[in-house]
């Protein structure tokens, strides 16, 4: 494991793996675990190749998930902010983005910094360290707020002196629970979202109608109340960590 | 859209509107930041001072009206600048004109969603905002 972790690099691990793991884990609630078509009968049984499939497949499961958690934030924060922003900007009255809203929300709703001068000032000082040391204005595509501190860290990390290297070590630990916050607060909530289309199915009685494996009531209610809980619940506490990584990124450019 | 950094304030109906334009190349130059930020808030300084001695002066309220296509930190540091010293006159500011594919960027650093910060659609409409406020 420790190999594992040294050539992937704990971000991978946590960030990509552990929720690519867990989503992977859901198919259970769907799928009776078979690989002999994938693979043929003698491999099937092979636990080092069925295990080495499994972890390469939840590895990309994960990066796909991260793709989307990513995306999905910076869609989400970017509405939040228009939202927010007192613009006189005639709207039309009917729009797809509306009726999106509810769906953005509930998949990638953050609490966002509580925004005053001095958290501008602070962005603005980010915003204008990249211009400076990119050389570059006007991107405007640049990930989310996080992604976009890890970059202005990246940029700096050779010009700060020696007593910012810890502030620089912590804000990238720091950065990596947020990460993994975030995408494991996504997982969870796809997790509770099957288990909730599995009790539709098990109401109307489709379960053995289609063939699906026996999963307890029970098991499946859990995972619809535990996974919304954790989702939010991660979603909380990803927050608490954009502050600090904001803050402790910030305390770089003074 | 001039190639050249141009800051000019008026008085309309009481209020200070001042009008901003730039080429990209100003947005690139190194300092452009303080550059932008000095002729605002010298023109904005200079108007209030005037109105105030003409007993003109409805409120320290501002309207900013860019003319440029493009904008990046410089333009937003520059109204930051603006926002501290209008709102330090108990007014607000409204911005018009702002490059539409550049918004997100503004609002994502949260400038708009301060206290005393405002887009609007047109300068008539920004006029009016503070005239009836």
């Amino acid at each position: 494991m420790k190999d594992l972790i040294d050539k992937f690099g704990l971000n991978e691990v946590l960030a990509y793996l552990c929720p690519g793991v867990f989503l992977l884990g859901s198919l259970a609630l769907w799928l009776r675990p078979d690989f002999a078509p994938l693979v043929g009968d003698k491999l099937a049984t092979n636990a080092v190749v069925v295990g080495t499939l499994l972890l390469v497949a939840a590895y990309a499961v994960g990066l796909m998930g991260a793709a989307w958690s990513g995306q999905g934030a910076r869609a989400y924060l970017r509405r939040a902010a228009r939202k927010a922003c007192k613009a006189s900007v005639p709207k039309a009255k009917f729009s797809l983005r509306a009726l999106l809203w509810p769906l953005l929300w509930s998949f990638h709703w953050i609490p966002s910094p509580c925004v005053n001068r001095s958290v501008v000032d602070g962005q603005l000082r980010i915003a204008e360290g990249l211009a400076t040391f990119g050389g570059l204005q006007g991107l405007t595509r640049l990930e989310n707020p996080w992604d976009r501190l890890a970059i202005f860290r990246t940029i700096v990390c050779g010009r700060v002196a020696s007593r910012g290297l810890p502030i620089l070590a912590e804000a990238e630990a720091v950065h990596r629970r947020l990460l993994f916050a975030l995408n494991m607060a996504l997982v969870f909530l796809l997790i509770a979202l099957q288990a909730l289309v599995r009790l539709v199915f098990y109401t109307l009685s489709w379960v053995h109608l289609l063939g699906l494996p026996d999963v307890p009531i029970g098991v499946l209610w859990v995972l619809v109340v535990l996974g919304i809980a954790a989702s939010f619940g991660l979603r909380y506490v990803a927050a608490r960590w954009w502050e600090q990584e904001l803050l402790l990124t910030c305390s770089l450019t003074r | 859209m001039p190639e050249r950094l141009t800051v000019k304030a008026e008085i309309t109906q009481g209020i200070v509107v001042a009008t901003v334009g730039y080429g990209l190349e100003q947005m690139l130059q190194e300092g452009a930041a303080k550059e932008l930020s000095r002729r605002l808030l010298e023109e904005y300084q200079r108007q209030m001072d005037e109105a105030k001695k003409a007993g003109t002066a409805r409120t320290g309220s501002c309207v900013v009206v860019i003319k440029a296509e493009t904008a990046g930190s410089p333009l937003v540091r520059a109204l930051f600048e603006l926002y501290k010293a209008v709102t330090a006159e108990g007014g607000q500011v409204i911005c018009v004109g702002y490059p539409s594919d550049y918004i997100d960027s503004l609002t994502e650093l949260g400038l708009p969603s301060l206290h005393g910060f405002s887009l609007a659609a047109s300068q008539e409409a920004a006029i009016k905002t503070l005239v009836s406020a």
